[in-house]
């Protein structure tokens, strides 16, 4: 079984980079407007179908890419202006139940425009897989590790050292005070739509060419990536990140030392033992308070 | 006392809405009797899940529908195919079918574009005793034959015995079985299971996965232990493309096998490099014009493809040729002994050397989808295209 282990380990980090992205999402927009986003994979799904017809019309593919993903942002941020903002000041099932109106209708969208055979993206960088200890890590698999860091490392600088990072911050800290200094929490509410769509779409784009894209992907990308999220702690970056890859790796350690069928159920076992044991996940963060 | 004239409105008036009430029922009733148009109830999947198979199939339907049109219907009776859609959803199918059998009074029922679909959908052919024609291809609906359903593609039994082929001609003794987690994955994995047993190969490693999953090298890797000469994967995509990438990422230089879920494009675009060499069972539809100029199917092939698409604007492929098989099948029999139920059903049971698009049908009371091995070929990918194996 010793040669089996470093494979289920590069396998879990790479699927678990992904779940990372997508439990950033959830983390964003939960941490500003206390909305558990459920159309947060369809993001993903969309990012991947536009990227790949773009592609089909010659696009070079970082055109395609940029395209695709700024489409996808805004439509995060007409989601955020036609969907949640409407309902504003709703129970928060309500709104959670909106989101996953939302997301059937991307679904249902995405399968009249794009039907329901898969799409393909080609590698970033095509050429021979990696050897690492004696297992195998495909060039996309290193992209989509590397860029689910790169965003995360920006996205703490963002908040960290920028002003509109501080304001979503302060929002999310405490509304009601950060209106009184003149920060919209509206406004912050759009921009972490915005700014969670980017990221599904930047999941969505870098792990088309290992798994392929299709219209109802974005469902079980969004059940793993709410997983990680509340894992995590749901209201925590770092933590976030972290519960993507655990479960990621969780995935594959289970797939290869017990059966394929046990990943998902075993996920879910230890989302279940992290809210009984630790109601607020595994990493601790600033707990959100109500607005 | 009711007066003359008051008398005679009274009739004339009663008399009007009798006339109505019988003109309403015509409209609303087909007309059955003889010289009437014979109906055709089509059930196809067009929306939903299944739309890629779906869709060709009724737009194969609409195409049958036009030359009917035009060349005046069967033995001079004028026929009408009327399609309707399930949404992928094994209860609307259903609902749709009965709805065609009693309200809009059709003969016989071509479609159940899944399995899922096909199943109930069968169930009620043999409670209304009418003769329904499958387009889905699980095995256990056709074994054991039942009196009014009939099967149309190559069951996946017959598709796993054609893959098989490719195993012995390789004369391999171990391969490890990759399998998606459903009924579709546990038909092949019994199939090959049997058959290996057969021809005294071993089946070293059997990994399922699910049809959601992302990434199967995990699979790979524990089938790669048990050192296979050949690894077989039966799904469709893009799980099956994922395999056939994992498989070549993960360094493996063995054959691959796949099933016959793989006979579209979206594969080879999904598995890319990875897809070439694979090989896989298929109606000769994919390959018709490389087929020697003796097959049987050949002409009818190349007709149906050519037809289809002038008519659609895209390429045919095997689902369009199940719908386009079930209808003619149905129309073969109209012209033989008319639209009686009974009597098509009995029709369609010793119909025997009908070329389809799916293969020549040998029905029997016994075997009520009538195909073979020698109704397949074995099809490798070769520079991004399909060519006929060897």
């Amino acid at each position: 079984m010793s040669t089996l282990l470093p494979q289920l380990l590069l396998t879990g980090l790479t699927t678990g980079s992904i779940y990372a992205l997508v439990a950033l999402g959830f983390v964003l927009i939960y941490s500003v407007t206390g909305i558990l986003n459920f159309a947060q994979g369809e993001f993903s799904m969309l990012s991947a179908l536009v990227c790949a017809t773009l592609l089909a019309w010659h696009l070079p593919l970082g055109a395609a890419a940029l395209i695709a993903a700024a489409a996808v942002c805004a439509v995060g941020a007409l989601t955020e202006r036609l969907a949640i903002r409407p309902a504003s000041g709703a129970h928060p099932l309500t709104l959670l139940i909106i989101t996953f109106g939302v997301s059937m209708a991307f679904r249902g969208i995405a399968l009249m425009l794009w039907g329901a055979d898969p799409y393909a993206l080609p590698e970033f960088t095509p050429g021979p897989a990696l050897v690492l200890l004696g297992g195998v890590l495909i060039r996309q698999a290193i992209w989509a590790i590397a860029l689910s860091l790169a965003v995360v490392a920006a996205l703490f600088v963002f908040f960290a050292r920028t002003v509109p990072g501080a304001a979503v911050r302060a929002c999310a800290d405490n509304a009601f005070a950060s209106r009184l200094v003149g920060i919209s929490p509206r406004r912050m509410s759009l921009l972490a739509f915005t700014l969670s769509a980017a990221l599904g779409a930047v999941a969505g784009i870098v792990m088309t060419p290992i798994t392929g894209a299709t219209y109802d992907m974005g469902l079980a990308l969004g059940l793993k990536g709410f997983v990680a999220a509340v894992i995590g702690g749901l209201a925590n970056a770092p933590g976030a990140v972290l519960g993507g890859y655990l479960v990621g790796l969780i995935e594959a350690l289970t797939t290869g030392y017990l059966s394929p069928g046990y990943g998902t159920a075993i996920t879910f076992l230890v989302l279940l033992a992290v809210l009984f044991l630790q109601r607020e996940g595994l990493v601790h963060g600033a707990r959100r308070r109500p607005a | 006392m009711i007066t003359q004239a008051a008398l005679a409105r009274r009739l004339t008036t009663i008399a009007l809405a009798a006339a109505l009430a019988a003109g309403l029922a015509a409209s609303g009733r087909p007309a059955l009797g003889q010289g009437g148009a014979i109906r055709i109830g089509a059930v196809f999947a067009v929306t939903g899940p299944a739309s890629s198979l779906g869709k060709p199939e009724k737009d194969t339907a609409a195409m049958l529908a036009a030359q009917l049109a035009a060349s005046g219907g069967v033995a001079g009776r004028p026929v009408q195919i009327i399609t309707y859609d399930s949404e992928t959803d094994p209860t609307k199918a259903v609902l749709l079918m009965k709805k065609a059998v009693t309200e809009d009074g059709v003969a016989a029922v071509v479609g159940g574009t899944t399995s899922p679909e096909s199943q109930p959908m069968a169930d009620y052919a043999m409670s209304a005793e009418i003769p329904f024609m499958s387009v889905a291809a699980s095995t256990t609906l056709s074994v054991p034959a039942r009196a009014w359903v009939f099967q149309m593609p190559q069951r996946n039994d017959v598709a796993a015995a054609t893959a098989m082929q490719y195993l012995v001609a390789l004369r391999v003794t171990t391969f490890a079985f990759l399998y998606r987690n459903d009924d579709f994955g546990q038909d092949g994995l019994v199939g090959f299971r049997t058959y290996a047993r057969q021809r005294g190969m071993t089946v070293v490693d059997t990994e399922p996965f699910a049809a959601t999953d992302t990434d199967l090298s995990a699979q790979v890797a524990r089938a790669r232990i048990k050192n296979p000469q050949a690894m077989v994967v039966w799904s469709t995509p893009p799980t099956a493309a994922i395999a056939a990438k994992n498989i070549r990422q993960l360094g493996m230089p063995v054959p691959i096998l796949e099933s016959h879920g793989i006979a579209n494009r979206a594969f080879i675009q999904l598995a890319g490099p990875a897809a070439e060499g694979v090989v896989f069972p298929a109606g000769k539809l994919l390959v018709a014009g490389k087929l020697p100029a003796g097959d049987p199917q050949k002409a009818l092939l190349e007709r149906y493809a050519r037809d289809f698409e002038a008519a659609n604007k895209y390429a045919a492929n095997t689902f369009g040729g199940h719908a386009y098989d079930g209808i003619t099948m149905l129309l073969d029999a109209f012209r033989h002994v008319g639209p009686d139920k009974a009597g098509v059903r009995e029709y369609l049971e010793h119909l025997r050397g009908f070329v389809g698009t799916g293969g020549v049908f040998a029905m029997s009371p016994q075997n009520h989808n009538g195909l073979s091995t020698k109704d397949m070929v074995l099809v490798v990918i070769k520079n991004g295209a399909w060519d006929i194996w060897r």
